[in-house]
């Protein structure tokens, strides 16, 4: 086959079959068709499989699902970046990078991960221990057979003895409907989230505190978690 | 194979076999440049033709600023516009019930469901392995244009459109042996 005689042009193809160009860039891209013949052949060849990528509802579907599942990782990959970022003391930005950069690869490894799941009554509930802002720390792999979900974490804002408000959201908002658990809180300050299993599918949440339903400070966390296929 | 300037020559000189090359060459490219614009088969294909008729009259007379294939495309492009034009006045006329019998209805292409399913098949794995291409797709599906995606992405044009050559890349490898 041919090769493209202007690549500086030739680039454009893609997100000419996206229709992603400006009408300049179009004008542009399409004058290079009517001289290239590797162009024209590469967007006849294609010709189908674009009418689908760009028309089809299912595949439109499929690819606002894996982008979103990007975002949502990406926004608590930010999270914790920004939260392990000094402000005060630039000059220790590398030990910090440095620092993020050890903990990504801890995260990353199975071995260390830092959640903790154990099976409480009988097969009943499994108790799962958030640790805050820690992202893909917080895995919870649904056991076969139990029914409810225990998450347990350190609250340090919160007052024993007054009722909070939690609230579980998926991310992005708006996948699944949010979820307001029942939760206690012992005088340890370590709070108890109750939640059916049911209720979360595979994805990405995040578990937050407050005083009240319509005083939306938080008490403490949040805590991103993300729940992974059986 | 003669380039487009020599054929153009020989042309002009009364070689009819270069002519013939030459709007053989036009047709196939306006009618695919048309039919993106029209979403009408039949209809790219009479823009095509209407346009290979007025360039075959003027093309010997005619001096070109730039080159003889952006002088065509302004051509195709005047008659795309004409096409569009008439087809808005069609629609005006469908609204009152008085349209000439003669008119067409846009088309609606089959789907192909063994292509869609293999598509579907090959885009999960294209996305997961390139989750940038997925972020860039879906802003081209919101309808956001180049400029806007890169904003978004916090990427150069240049990075944006090496980004969607890779998942292309992939994706019509995926789909002619299965592997990305
Ligand atoms: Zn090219």
């Amino acid at each position: 086959m041919s090769k493209c005689i202007e690549p500086q042009v030739g680039k454009l193809l893609h997100a000419y079959e996206l229709n992603a160009l400006s009408p300049q860039e179009t004008e542009l891209f399409e004058i290079h068709l009517v001289k290239c013949e590797h162009c024209f052949e590469e967007i006849k060849r294609f010709e189908q499989e674009i009418e689908l990528l760009m028309g089809d509802d299912d595949v439109k579907k499929t690819v606002a699902e894996s982008a979103e599942g990007q975002e949502a990782l990406r926004s608590e990959q930010g999270t914790l970046i920004r939260l392990l970022r000094p402000k005060r003391f630039p000059h220790i930005r590398t030990v910090a990078a440095a620092a993020v950069l050890l903990a990504l690869v801890l995260i990353a490894s199975p071995h260390f991960l830092t959640y903790v799941t154990r099976d409480d009554s009988g097969g009943g509930a499994q108790t799962v221990s958030l640790v805050a802002n820690r992202s893909e720390a917080n895995e919870v792999r649904l056991e076969s057979g139990v029914k409810g979900i225990v998450f347990e974490f350190l609250c340090e804002g919160a007052i024993p003895g007054q009722t909070h408000h939690f609230e579980i959201r998926s991310i992005p908002d708006g996948t699944l409907d949010p979820i307001y658990p029942h939760g206690s809180l012992d005088s340890s300050g370590t709070a108890r989230v109750e939640v059916q299993a049911s209720d979360l599918k595979p994805g990405f949440y995040v578990l937050t505190t407050s005083k009240s339903a319509s005083d939306s400070s938080a008490v403490c966390g949040p805590f991103y978690f993300r729940v992974r296929p059986d | 194979m003669d380039s487009m300037e020599q054929l153009l020559e020989r042309a002009i000189a009364g070689d009819e076999i270069a002519e013939q090359e030459i709007f053989g060459h036009l047709l196939v490219r306006f009618v695919l440049l048309a039919k993106r614009r029209v979403r009408d088969k039949e209809g790219a294909q009479d823009i095509a033709q209407d346009a290979c008729l007025t360039i075959h009259e003027k093309y010997k007379a005619e001096i070109f600023e730039v080159s003889f294939e952006a002088w065509a495309y302004g051509v195709l492009r005047m008659k795309i516009g004409n096409w569009l034009r008439k087809r808005k006045a069609r629609s005006a006329c469908e609204a009152l019930g008085d349209c000439p019998v003669t008119q067409r209805q846009t088309e609606k292409c089959e789907v192909d469901q063994e292509l869609k399913r293999q598509l579907l098949a090959c885009l999960k794995k294209v996305l997961a392995a390139n989750p940038r291409y997925a972020r860039a797709l879906n802003l081209v599906h919101h309808g956001y244009k180049s400029e806007e995606v890169c904003l978004k992405l916090q990427v150069t044009k240049g990075n944006f459109y090496v980004i969607l050559s890779r998942g292309r890349s992939m994706l019509r490898a995926c789909l002619g042996d299965g592997d990305l």
